[in-house]
């Protein structure tokens, strides 16, 4: 069974007066464990699929079943807490908070949780640990380079414990050695902790790191969606 | 508590910002502690006076004497308990630092008899019935001019001059604890009635006022009334008034005080509300895309909304206490420089209670469109 399933999804927009539909008729299933690119031109609608899929937006038309859970149905605040269980986010511009230090913006996550503050201590610290940045958890985002920025974003999306990671260009702010260093981080946690990632790239280079490549354009996928191209 | 660190984050995204606002609230709560307490410490001096004591003076002037004769006939007034004259003695006391004081000339018995707070040591005043010259001072009075029993004070009296052309030699006899709720009595010299009034050049045989204590309190009002209808149309008609309303006469003489401060309190708070609420809305336009991303992250819009509403609240509370804290500071001055007490307690209740509401007035509308925000439109920077 499909961990991410889209069935028959519409997304359309108001801009202005004018209704755009950004996201055609879209089916489309993610296997647990995958590591998935979307690629597209701008405006094929890659962030509006990543955005329905984290729980980010609603679909006008269609369902979107993740984990077995129709989250077109839930409420606000149960969107939130679905989120907060089981979805890790990392994006482009890495949207730290710039007055926390690196390892309380890693503990974010968990201020939802019931863990008592020593358990989110040892968390966050294993989190840190594992993308490389255990000496500079006491520094704010302005003190650390763009890719120990986008480790920290990592890092956040990573502690509670996510099943699903939603990547929207984590590199298409970093050079090329650094984004290769953030993509193998990334490859680790799919190949080592089993984590689905889905991550939208332009980079045909970044998308290599990926299992399997689906191309949208204009609001279609232009690839067959069930296929898995690199088990 | 979890979420404080995020809560005292966003305060200081912006120090130089957040400091300025912080002393403005700081400034605007200083304000309101200083008026604030100087209106509950008139209020409260008009409270403690005594509801069975009345004073009966000349309805000609304050200053008018009262013939002796007058005393037998209010002793006999059905409702009095007993009456006292006194003869306003204030002076003056000449050290190397001059400085005026109040004081009454008293028939030890009587005032005792007359007085509620009992706060003069008996033995004092047998001391005072003893010593002809003997003189009771206030401990404050007594400290200021480093005075003890046993210790000659020569006093210039501001109305009446001695036979002997000089000052009044008076001799210490006791020192009691000064009484700050007693306006008339608590923190006055106290001399002799029979030798002031025989000494004096002028008024003999005179009272500047009777001071009337009654049997039931809620009869004060015919007491008075009784009193002053027995010397209608005689040449010393009198004026009795209950000591609450002559101190409250006191103070309207200066003004509505009550309505100015509420005024400029008022005035103050009214601008503070909107640049507090214009900070507040600024900070959280500028963090827009920051709750987005907590909001991604899991945070529900309530959750979002009670955040930005607790920023308001720690940030209201903090520099609200600390300009009530700085008036606290002042008001041991104010009984000092001004001569009554101020109750600081409701003062402070009352200003933290206005930090709550200017910051629930302040924050909510940043707070409701924090939580209306779309993650989505958030993130692209719509």
């Amino acid at each position: 069974m499909a961990l991410v399933e889209l069935r028959g999804v519409v997304k359309r927009y108001k801009r202005g007066r004018q209704q755009v539909e950004v996201l055609h008729n879209l089916d489309l299933a993610i296997e647990a464990g995958e590591f998935l690119a979307l690629m597209g031109p701008s405006g094929s609608g890659k962030t509006t699929l990543l955005n329905l899929i984290g729980g980010l937006d609603r679909p006008t038309e269609g369902e979107v079943i993740v984990g077995g859970e129709h989250i077109d149905d839930l409420s606000s605040g149960e969107l939130a807490r679905w989120r907060a269980r089981h979805v890790g986010f990392v994006f482009q511009f890495y949207n730290l908070m710039p007055t926390l230090s690196a390892e309380k913006n890693v503990e974010l996550p968990l201020l939802l949780t019931h863990l008592s503050g020593a358990q989110r201590q040892k968390n966050v610290a294993a989190a840190l640990e594992l993308v490389g940045l255990t000496d500079r958890r006491k520094h704010k985002p302005a003190e650390l380079s763009g890719g120990q920025q986008q480790r920290v974003a990592i890092a956040r999306a990573l502690v509670a414990d996510p099943t699903l990671l939603v990547c929207d260009e984590p590199t298409g702010d970093l050079d090329r050695e650094t984004a290769e260093e953030i993509l193998g981080l990334i490859q680790l946690l799919n190949r080592e902790q089993g984590k689905t990632v889905i991550m939208v790239t332009h980079d045909p280079k970044a998308a290599e790191f990926a299992k399997r490549t689906l191309h949208l354009d204009k609001g279609a996928l232009a690839d067959a969606p069930s296929e898995m191209a690199a088990q | 508590m979890k979420y404080l660190h995020l809560v005292w984050a966003g305060i200081w995204r912006r120090p130089g910002r957040a400091t300025l606002t912080l002393l403005s609230i700081v400034n605007a709560f200083l304000l309101y502690g200083l008026l604030q307490g100087f209106v509950s410490g008139l209020g409260d001096t008009v409270a403690d006076t005594h509801a069975d004591v009345l004073i009966t003076l000349s309805r000609v002037s304050q200053l008018e004497p009262l013939p002796m004769s007058h005393l037998a006939q209010i002793r006999a007034t059905p409702g009095v308990k007993s009456a006292a004259p006194l003869i306003i003695f204030s002076g003056a006391y000449h050290t190397a630092r001059p400085a005026n004081f109040g004081g009454f000339a008293v028939d030890p018995d009587s005032f005792v008899a007359t007085d509620t707070d009992e706060a003069i040591p008996p033995q004092d005043i047998v001391a005072l019935k003893r010593t002809r010259t003997g003189v009771i001072l206030p401990a404050r009075v007594a400290a200021q001019f480093n005075l003890k029993v046993g210790d000659r004070m020569p006093v210039k009296s501001l109305m009446w001059t001695n036979k002997d052309g000089g000052a009044w030699p008076l001799d210490v006899v006791g020192v009691y604890a000064s009484n700050p709720k007693d306006l008339f009595f608590g923190s006055s010299i106290l001399a002799n009635y029979d030798y002031v009034d025989q000494a004096r050049t002028q008024s003999t045989g005179t009272a500047s006022l009777f001071v009337v204590r009654v049997d039931d309190p809620a009869q004060a009002g015919q007491v008075a009334q009784r009193i002053d209808a027995q010397f209608a149309n005689s040449p010393d008609e009198t004026k009795t008034e209950s000591e609450q309303q002559l101190v409250a006469d006191q103070i309207k003489q200066i003004g509505d005080i009550g309505f100015v401060v509420r005024a400029i309190v008022g005035a103050v708070f009214f601008a503070l509300l909107f640049s507090v609420a214009a900070v507040m809305m600024q900070s959280v336009r500028e963090r827009t895309p920051e709750l987005a991303v907590l909001k991604t992250i899991g945070f529900t819009d309530t959750t979002v909304l009670g955040l930005i509403l607790a920023e308001a609240l720690v940030f209201c509370l903090v520099s609200a206490a600390i300009g009530l804290g700085l008036s606290a500071l002042v008001f041991p001055l104010a009984k000092t420089a001004v001569g009554f007490r101020i109750d600081v307690g409701p003062v402070l209740l009352a200003g933290l209670g206005l930090a709550l509401l200017l910051a629930l007035i302040s924050g909510l509308p940043p707070a409701l469109r924090g939580m209306r925000l779309s993650i989505v439109d958030a993130l692209a920077g719509r």
